[in-house]
């Protein structure tokens, strides 16, 4: 199989796992579109070299959210976002559903996102996120420390729980 | 449910509830190809401005390098760099200082091209340093880099306080035998720089003054201050000065480097906080802001870290679990001198300036004095009580 027909069959198998995780990282449709577009077209640069090609993706699109890409506006900005639907809570977790979580999980730093995203979403170990991100292990817990924190902080203000800090 | 389990399924509902757009493959395939042939051209480009590039500066120095002789060194004694040896497999890194630990007990870590497992003996005169991609071990007064080639050795330290990596990795800063400044530039082949402490007018530095260093930035500027004075210098390695920083605020307890140029003063009267400014290129200290301090002592297994801000200390766990406070009696003027040592999962060792030791459970925030004890417990230590 030539090349081009191997990446070709990669992108068309892993095209919609792929987008979301784009979303998940974005937080919005337009720059998931762009920067999965850029991830795309640079791992088809080094397609030769790459052997791990999802991980190779995964590292190119945090890499562009982190460092800056050209960003794309489509109709899908302007567009209303769709009702987020509702998670069924535990009695302990009345409050902590979709409507919650997720505008503040877009309001946290890029990092930080990216951070929850690979270890939560994707479930990648420690070190598989670091991999994505370009650092090192202990800089993954400690931004995972941070995010959950703030996250924490943010759920509790939100929620109007008195917070103990 | 957890917190993490909420935080998945919220991720995930998430996105399932936008539609993925169509793939449009042979678009992508053709912005590929474009891709491709504009990275061929620029690299054709950038090989011809190089050649372009070297033939006319050879031209004009008349195809003759000239070797910039660097001064003399004073009292460069250094061990051989040519003596590197490989790493054996019982050899291992240690634990590395709270708060820059890159590998716990047991975890894997690739030297000498060999996948080497690592011993935490952190407190008998063994340490682990990594930043910036460079690893320094501290064995019995012995200071090494540790590479994929093997181990360099790089010199002698009584201090391990005192070693300190520069942002970016480029320069490794310690103190000799002799109280002397040792600066390493790992871009330079050559010996390190030994440098005298500061002369201070009407006290002159020497060998019985202490010379702490508080943090290197990317530029090469190094800040150091006496330990016990209201004193802080920087040494700039680019153009080998000392110059005595001034602007800093009255009666601060602590420095701290923060990152770059940019440091932070516990002042008294503000316990809890941290006066945040940076240092100008003359050494003058400009305030920005206050912020709260905050310093984090990781469990050796980085499953929850002690977190002090403010005057108040808190486990916080790495994942989305509660945290909790720690019920330590508080004092009005808490210092932010503290040690923290993890004795178990559940247990940590709490000291603050002396008082004695506290060990806390890290389940119920509850602690208990145990007398007669110092930290740090060295790692074999029975914990009495």
């Amino acid at each position: 199989m030539r090349a081009e027909d191997e990446y070709a069959t990669f992108v068309a198998g892993r095209w919609s796992s792929l987008w979301r995780l784009a979303y998940l990282l974005a937080g919005s449709r337009a720059e998931a579109e762009a920067v999965l577009d850029q991830a795309l077209v640079e791992t088809y640069l080094h397609w030769h070299g790459v052997e791990d090609a999802e991980s190779q993706v995964r590292r190119e699109i945090v890499g562009a959210l982190l460092t800056g890409h050209p960003r794309r506006r489509s109709s899908a900005d302007d567009a209303a976002p769709a009702p987020l639907a509702l998670v069924e809570p535990d009695e302990g977790l009345l409050r902590l559903d979709g409507v919650t979580l997720w505008p503040l999980m877009c309001a946290l730093p890029p990092r930080q996102r990216a951070v929850l995203v690979l270890r939560v979403y994707e479930n990648l170990s420690a070190q598989g996120a670091a991999d994505a991100l370009g650092c090192t292990t202990g800089e993954v817990r400690a931004q995972s420390l941070e995010a959950f924190t703030a996250l924490r902080r943010a759920v509790l203000a939100v929620t109007g729980e008195p917070d103990s800090t | 449910m957890s917190w993490e389990d909420v935080l998945r399924t919220t991720l995930e509902q998430e996105a399932d509830r936008e539609p993925v757009p169509e793939l449009r493959l042979p678009d992508l395939l053709d912005r590929g190809r474009r891709a491709e042939r504009r990275a061929v051209l620029r690299r054709r480009l950038t090989s011809l401005v190089a050649v372009l590039l070297v033939v006319t500066v050879a031209l004009v120095l008349g195809a003759t390098w000239v070797r910039h002789d660097s001064p003399p060194r004073e009292g460069a004694t250094t061990p051989d760099r040519s003596q590197r040896r490989e790493l054996a497999a019982f050899d291992v890194p240690y634990c590395l200082p709270a708060g820059r630990t890159a590998a716990g007990d047991g975890d894997i870590l690739h030297v000498g091209g060999v996948d080497v497992p690592t011993r935490c003996a952190q407190g008998d005169g063994r340490r682990l340093w990594y930043h910036a991609g460079v690893t320094l071990r501290l064995e019995s007064g012995r200071l090494e880099r540790i590479t994929r080639q093997g181990v360099v050795p790089l010199g002698s330290t009584p201090d391990e306080a005192s070693v300190t990596i520069s942002e970016g990795g480029r320069y490794v800063v310690w103190t000799d035998d002799s109280r002397r400044l040792v600066v390493d530039d790992l871009l330079d082949d050559g010996d390190p720089l030994h440098v005298a402490p500061p002369v201070q007018e009407g006290r002159p530095g020497g060998p019985g003054s202490t010379t702490r260093v508080w943090g290197v930035d990317a530029l090469g500027r190094v800040y150091v201050g006496p330990d016990a004075s209201q004193e802080a210098w920087l040494y700039s390695i680019p153009s080998r000065r000392w110059i005595g920083l001034t602007g800093l605020p009255a009666a601060w307890s602590e420095l701290s480097y923060l990152h770059g140029n940019t440091l932070g003063f516990a002042v008294r009267r503000t316990p809890g906080h941290l006066l945040e400014g940076q240092v100008t290129f003359d050494g003058v200290f400009v305030p920005v802001r206050t912020i709260t301090y905050s310093k984090a002592f990781w469990a050796p297994d980085e499953s929850a870290a002690v977190v002090m801000t403010g005057d108040r200390l808190w486990v916080e766990p790495t994942t989305i679990g509660d945290r909790v406070e720690l019920d330590v009696p508080l004092e009005e003027a808490r210092d932010v001198r503290l040690d923290v040592q993890w004795a178990s999962r559940g247990a940590v060792l709490l000291s603050e300036g002396g008082t004695g030791v506290l060990n806390c459970s890290v389940g119920t925030g509850q602690c208990h004095p145990i007398p007669g004890i110092e930290l740090p417990l060295s790692p074999q230590a029975p914990l009495p009580g």
